[in-house]
């Protein structure tokens, strides 16, 4: 475990020169977005990657992390409390909604269909709320416009001090950074390794006396709160949210990322993500091509060039350059143990 | 429950129509080697599925060491100390030999203790020079090998397996009788077999299955002498 976790800290610092220069590339506002898409995509690529479970419905926790933080910080004001349930509530929901799937034994195609489904009643519920009697607190819902005009982050304990711009990305940055070390942690841990063998094999780990329901259950929460998180810091980034977080577009997308940078790593999806994303943007202010056939286009070609996805890929072709010959007599499939993948 | 640590009462497992196991009272008392066997559809996988918790008996309980663990699931009855290996090598093919091993013992492990205890169950059952490799690569008889060796690192009392010797060549079922004797110093063991000679090299007590209802029990001689094991064996009284 120390191995991994210093393996871990070397690409968080990688990461840390790569987000502190990236500024001189392009503005700290789009930057902001991009890397709490990063952490989106995280957060999918735990539960997918290392769990096994295909959740299409990660824009859920996605939303409801953005519309718990708005109405929480209406009513209340200072920002601090509203960012933990901004974290709480999704972790509490995806709590009982895996507990629902796993202990129903629901799996698969089942579990992502659930999913999405979910996140499209929390679509057309929030579009539906444009009437006054759509009220928390002193928060009106807003229906398809959304909440806007919130408290976004302060300083804890200073409402008046807010964080923005350029400090605002570093915030972000440095909570990717943080939300990355943890899972990483958490991967290298014992409820880690058991979590990426129930991937591989659930009858056998619960053959061994692991409770795989509850794991799992567990394992979804901590992605829900993750996704949450981001949500969270996406409100406080466009000052705004609409019922446009939890629509299919966006819940088709953090998949997308996932494959595109590749699944069973970590960086993988945050890559993904983050050049997707970007690349979005950047079709976004041309009108030759609809940028959903580019995107389209690039998902095709990663599926039939890199169906493993391009960190992986990546990865594989490194090592192959550097592999010392093997002397141990050891027989070993192409590619690394689940344990070895989490490095990345 | 007198000295049973495994017992059935009127075991009923039925698939729509079918009655695949049909009110099957049985017994098996501390450290005992007891051979399942039977033929094909005769209901003795059914069975072994139902007291591991894999299956939920129609009606008629199951009882481990004291509980009643009829509507237990699998993880539950695992934690009571029963070590399970099912028909088909059930592993983790994406992990090396050592991680899997590590994954059996952790659960029931202090864990300054973990790393000596997989050691301990790779070097019994002779899958140490293996302890890095990918278990997807391994051939089917060292697979088998690796999931015993999961099953010992995990210290049962009870070890129940289904069919061990499917597949193996005659050499691997020779090791195989050894590591199951071996097995069988220390913990009781209920083996569903199809294979003859693996069975007459284990000895024990053998129970005859025949259309979900126990046929017979004795020492493994007198079952295969018995003209009823070779009626539902070969159709025919001799």
């Amino acid at each position: 475990m120390r191995g991994e976790m210093r393996h871990a800290l070397l690409v968080a610092i990688v990461a840390a020169i790569v987000l502190a220069v990236a500024p001189a590339l392009i503005g700290t506002y789009t930057l902001t977005l991009l890397v709490i898409y990063g952490m989106l995509a995280l957060s999918l690529g735990l539960i997918w990657g290392f769990g096994g479970i295909l959740c299409f419905g990660q824009a859920a926790f996605f939303g409801l992390g953005a519309y718990t933080y708005a109405i929480a910080a209406i009513n209340i004001g200072e920002s601090t409390v509203p960012f933990l349930l901004g974290i709480a509530i999704p972790f509490l929901f995806a709590a009982a909604l895996g507990a629902m799937m796993f202990y129903g034994r629901l799996s698969d195609v089942y579990l992502g269909v659930i999913t999405l489904v979910v996140t499209l009643l929390f679509f057309r519920f929030m579009n539906s709320t444009a009437g006054p009697e759509y009220v928390v607190g002193t928060a009106r819902l807003g229906g398809f416009n959304g909440i806007p005009g919130f408290q976004t982050l302060n300083v804890p304990g200073d409402p008046s001090a807010y964080i923005f711009g350029d400090a605002y990305y570093y915030l972000t940055a440095v909570a990717l950074l943080i939300v990355y070390l943890l899972v990483r942690w958490l991967l290298a841990s014992p409820f880690g390794r058991i979590a990426m063998a129930i991937r591989e094999n659930e009858l056998r780990v619960e053959l061994l006396g692991y409770d795989a329901r509850a794991r799992k259950t567990l394992l979804f929460s901590i992605g829900g709160a993750i996704a949450g998180l981001a949500g969270t810091l996406y409100a406080s980034w466009a000052e705004i949210v609409t019922p446009g977080m939890f629509s299919l577009g966006q819940s088709a997308e953090i998949i997308i990322w996932c494959i595109v940078g590749g699944l069973g790593t970590l960086v993988g999806p945050v890559i993904g993500a983050m050049i997707l994303a970007y690349l979005k943007f950047a079709l976004g202010q041309q009108s030759v091509i609809d940028n959903t056939l580019v995107l389209g286009a690039i998902l095709i070609l990663c599926v039939l060039l890199m169906p493993r996805g391009v960190v992986p890929t990546l990865g594989s072709a490194l090592r192959r350059s550097y592999r010392r010959p093997q002397t141990d007599g050891t027989r070993r499939r192409p590619g690394a143990s689940p344990a070895e993948r989490a490095h990345v | 429950m007198s000295d049973s640590v495994v017992q059935t009462r009127g075991l009923t497992m039925q698939f729509g129509g079918v009655t695949a196991v049909d009110n099957v009272d049985f017994s098996l008392r501390r450290n005992e080697l007891r051979c399942l066997i039977g033929p094909n559809g005769a209901g003795k996988s059914t069975f072994f599925k139902c007291i591991t918790g894999m299956l939920k008996a129609t009606s008629g309980e199951v009882w481990i060491n004291g509980h009643e663990t009829t509507t237990w699931d699998p993880h539950q009855v695992a934690r009571l100390g029963v070590g399970i290996k099912t028909q088909v090598p059930s592993v983790l093919d994406g992990f090396t030999v050592r991680e899997n091993v590590w994954l059996a013992a952790h659960r029931v492990t202090a864990a300054d203790g973990v790393a000596s205890r997989v050691a301990e169950a790779m070097e019994r059952l002779a899958v140490s020079s293996l302890a890095n490799s990918m278990v997807g690569s391994l051939s089917h008889g060292e697979r088998q090998r690796v999931e015993l060796s999961m099953i010992l690192a995990s210290r049962p009392w009870l070890v129940l397996l289904d069919e061990p010797a499917a597949g193996l060549t005659a050499a691997e079922i020779a090791t195989l009788g050894e590591i199951v004797t071996d097995i069988s110093r220390d913990a009781a063991v209920v083996i569903v077999e199809h294979d003859m000679q693996f069975i007459r090299s284990i000895a024990g007590l053998v129970t005859v299955f025949a259309q979900g209802r126990i046929l017979m029990e004795d020492q493994v001689d007198k079952v295969m002498a018995d003209p009823r094991v070779r009626e539902v064996y070969l159709g025919r009284k001799n």
